[in-house]
């Protein structure tokens, strides 16, 4: 298969008052074309994070090293006026937070088609032309009142629908390269439904690649090609959808798939560590079930445990077998966490 | 404890304020005490219309919350100051919680400050650090702005912070829409432990229907400004009456 995208060895890193803090370690990831890959894991792991990274929207205080290459051409350290020209056309992103990402004062439908009215077409005739399109998103999304919503302010619209409006700019230009973050959370089950279909008609009927960050399990179960995990700025498992969230080898997935409600709501003790604050060796070994002494040295890699399917864990994948995760009631878990808390 | 008669809201907007929406059209719920009642409905249906209107942010139309008795959409600014203390939100968006101006620290210790419930700068450093352990955010990060915490990160602390002082009901509008899955989880068990250890009441927004369903005791449905079906959350989910809700319950991916 073609790699449309290739991330190696990149680090991203933030200035925090003049101190940098690593957030992103040595990450290897490829995206190959027509494939939706998935990116699952603990919140503020650093998912949008590298999705900023490949489409050079971090800000200032970010430095950032490795590389991406994009169709075989350096994209990370290009500048911005070259970047430019590929973001919006070929490559396109949906951004996570729809309250925050729009422009408060100007009319939803202009901020839509202002990312199509480059410089390519002539304005005024283009402007009909891109009107027509962006109705005709929006009553594929199912957006309320027709017409009549191109000229709302983000304001007036409720969370669901401003999310929709975001989902309609990213698809809107047919980009061959799409990094979506979070498409389905702020919308109830029915229209969730229909972002999946819209995304599955898009990558069918238009080729396009999609790296699609989210929570939903369900919705990357039912999407995307492959599964990458990440945990504290690391893929700690990657592999094909089916082997990832049916077989999870490492103790993490394990623990997140047993967290969904449909699945047993199983409570996962302790949290993620702070970026400042790492512990030595494995990341996830103060949480690990099976953490031993030699998870707590040295750099865990990422190796393939089964055909196509990398796993950053010590423990041998003869052993995964034995004994499933074991977990807490709920209750008595917060309860133990509070005790020790307050201990502390 | 709240209870809510033919609540009516319409928005006008449009350059000459001629479009006319419906956003909450007549509908009247209870909670009572130590219960947790769940509202869904499609995207844009009013749940959070419905919610500001019980904060105060919002007048209604016509129609009356009242809160133990007391009528809240009547009530005056430094009036609501005082009913602040049992009755906080936590929002879809955790940075529309947060001042983006002050650090983490202070965003959590406004609380503490406007009610006077510490007694001392140490007494108050020592609650703050306390709700930022209990939700798993390192002490170094209370220095950070809002933006510079992940979105998760700022919705655990929005929920300490609406719990620390004390309320007896907390809204709750998708709370954990910005969380993965263990988040989710570990952020349901903490809403859950405090409403069985202080027994508050609590509104329930949500979309996630898996949520709602391990959650709350009983559900509301809303489609279009109305409730159409309301019931035990058993009732809701194993026999749905009424059509919006069926479709709504088949539509699981
Ligand atoms: N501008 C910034 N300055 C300093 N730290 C930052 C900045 N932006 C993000 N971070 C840190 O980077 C980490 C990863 O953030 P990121 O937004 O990528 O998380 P995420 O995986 O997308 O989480 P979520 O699922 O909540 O969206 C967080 O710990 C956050 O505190
Ligand atoms: N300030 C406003 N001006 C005009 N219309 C508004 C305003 N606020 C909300 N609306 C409209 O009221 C309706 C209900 O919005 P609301 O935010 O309550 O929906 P919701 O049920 O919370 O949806 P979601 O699940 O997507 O968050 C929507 O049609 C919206 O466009
Ligand atoms: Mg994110
Ligand atoms: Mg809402």
């Amino acid at each position: 298969m073609d790699e449309l995208l290739q991330i190696r060895n990149l680090n991203v890193g933030f200035l925090v008052k003049k101190k940098p803090i690593n957030i992103i370690n040595q990450l290897n990831l490829d995206i190959y074309k027509d494939e939706i890959l998935a990116v699952i894991g603990e919140t503020g792991c650093g998912k949008s994070v590298t999705g900023s990274a490949i489409l050079h929207l971090l800000p200032e205080n970010a430095i950032v090293s490795g590389s991406i290459m994009y169709k075989g051409q350096e994209t990370l350290h290009m500048k911005d006026s070259e970047f430019r020209e590929l973001r919006g056309n070929e490559i396109m992103c949906v951004p996570q937070s729809p309250s925050t990402s729009l422009d408060p004062l100007m009319r939803v439908g202009k901020q839509v088609s202002e990312c199509t009215l480059g410089k390519k077409h002539n304005r005024t005739d283009a402007k009909a032309v891109v009107k027509s399109k962006v109705t005709d998103i929006f009553g594929k999304l199912k957006l309320p009142r027709g017409a009549s919503i191109y000229d709302d302010f983000p304001c007036e619209l409720s969370g669901g629908m401003c999310q929709r409006v975001l989902i309609s700019m990213g698809i809107l230009t047919h980009p061959d390269l799409l990094v979506i973050d979070e498409p389905t959370k702020a919308i109830d089950w029915a229209l969730r439904k229909d972002v999946l279909e819209i995304l599955s008609e898009l990558r069918q009927e238009m080729n396009c690649a999609m790296m699609l960050i989210t929570h939903d399990i369900p919705l990357a179960n039912r999407l995307a090609d492959r599964v990458a995990v990440m945990y504290a700025g690391e893929i700690v498992e990657i592999g094909k959808t089916a082997d990832v969230l049916e077989h999870p080898i490492h103790p993490y997935t394990q623990g997140l798939i047993a967290s969904t409600p449909s699945k047993g709501f199983k409570v996962m003790k302790g949290f993620m560590p702070a970026f400042s604050d790492l512990p030595d060796g494995c990341r996830f070994k103060d949480r690990c079930p099976y953490a031993c002494e030699s998870c707590g040295q040295g750099t865990t890699e990422l190796k393939e445990a089964e055909n196509n399917h990398m796993v950053r864990c010590n423990r041998q994948i003869g052993q995964t077998e034995e004994g499933s995760v074991k977990y807490v009631g709920s209750y008595q878990l917060m309860q133990e966490l509070r005790v020790g808390v307050l201990a502390k | 404890m709240l209870e809510v008669t033919n609540l009516c809201k319409s928005f006008e907007s449009g350059f000459w304020r001629n479009k006319k929406v419906n956003a909450v059209d007549d509908i009247s719920f209870q909670i009572c005490e130590g219960e947790i009642f769940g509202l869904i409905g499609g995207s844009g249906c009013g749940k959070t219309t419905t919610s500001r209107m019980i904060m105060g942010f919002l007048k209604p139309d016509s129609g009356s919350i009242r809160y133990n008795g007391r009528e809240l959409s009547t009530m005056k600014k430094n009036e609501w100051l005082k009913m602040r203390r049992d009755i906080q939100i936590v929002f879809q968006n955790p940075q529309m919680t947060f001042n983006p101006r002050s650090t983490v620290y202070n965003c959590c210790a406004e609380p503490i400050r406007l009610f006077h419930l510490a007694k001392s700068r140490e007494e108050e450093r020592s609650r703050v650090y306390e709700m930022l352990d209990s939700v798993g955010v390192s002490r170094d990060q209370s220095n950070k702005y809002p933006h510079e915490i992940s979105g998760g990160q700022a919705q655990r602390l929005s929920i300490v912070r609406a719990l620390s002082v004390n309320p007896k009901l907390l809204i709750c509008d998708e709370p954990t829409s910005m969380l993965d899955v263990s988040v989710q989880a570990q952020v349901i068990a903490l809403i859950k432990e405090k409403q069985m250890e202080k027994g508050i009441s609590i509104l329930y927004v949500s979309h996630d229907l898996d949520v709602i369903k391990a959650v709350c005791q009983r559900v509301a449905v809303m489609n279009n400004g109305k409730i159409v079906e309301m019931g035990s959350a058993d009732e809701i989910f194993n026999r749905p009456k009424h059509s919006y809700t069926q479709q709504l319950m088949s539509s699981a991916i």
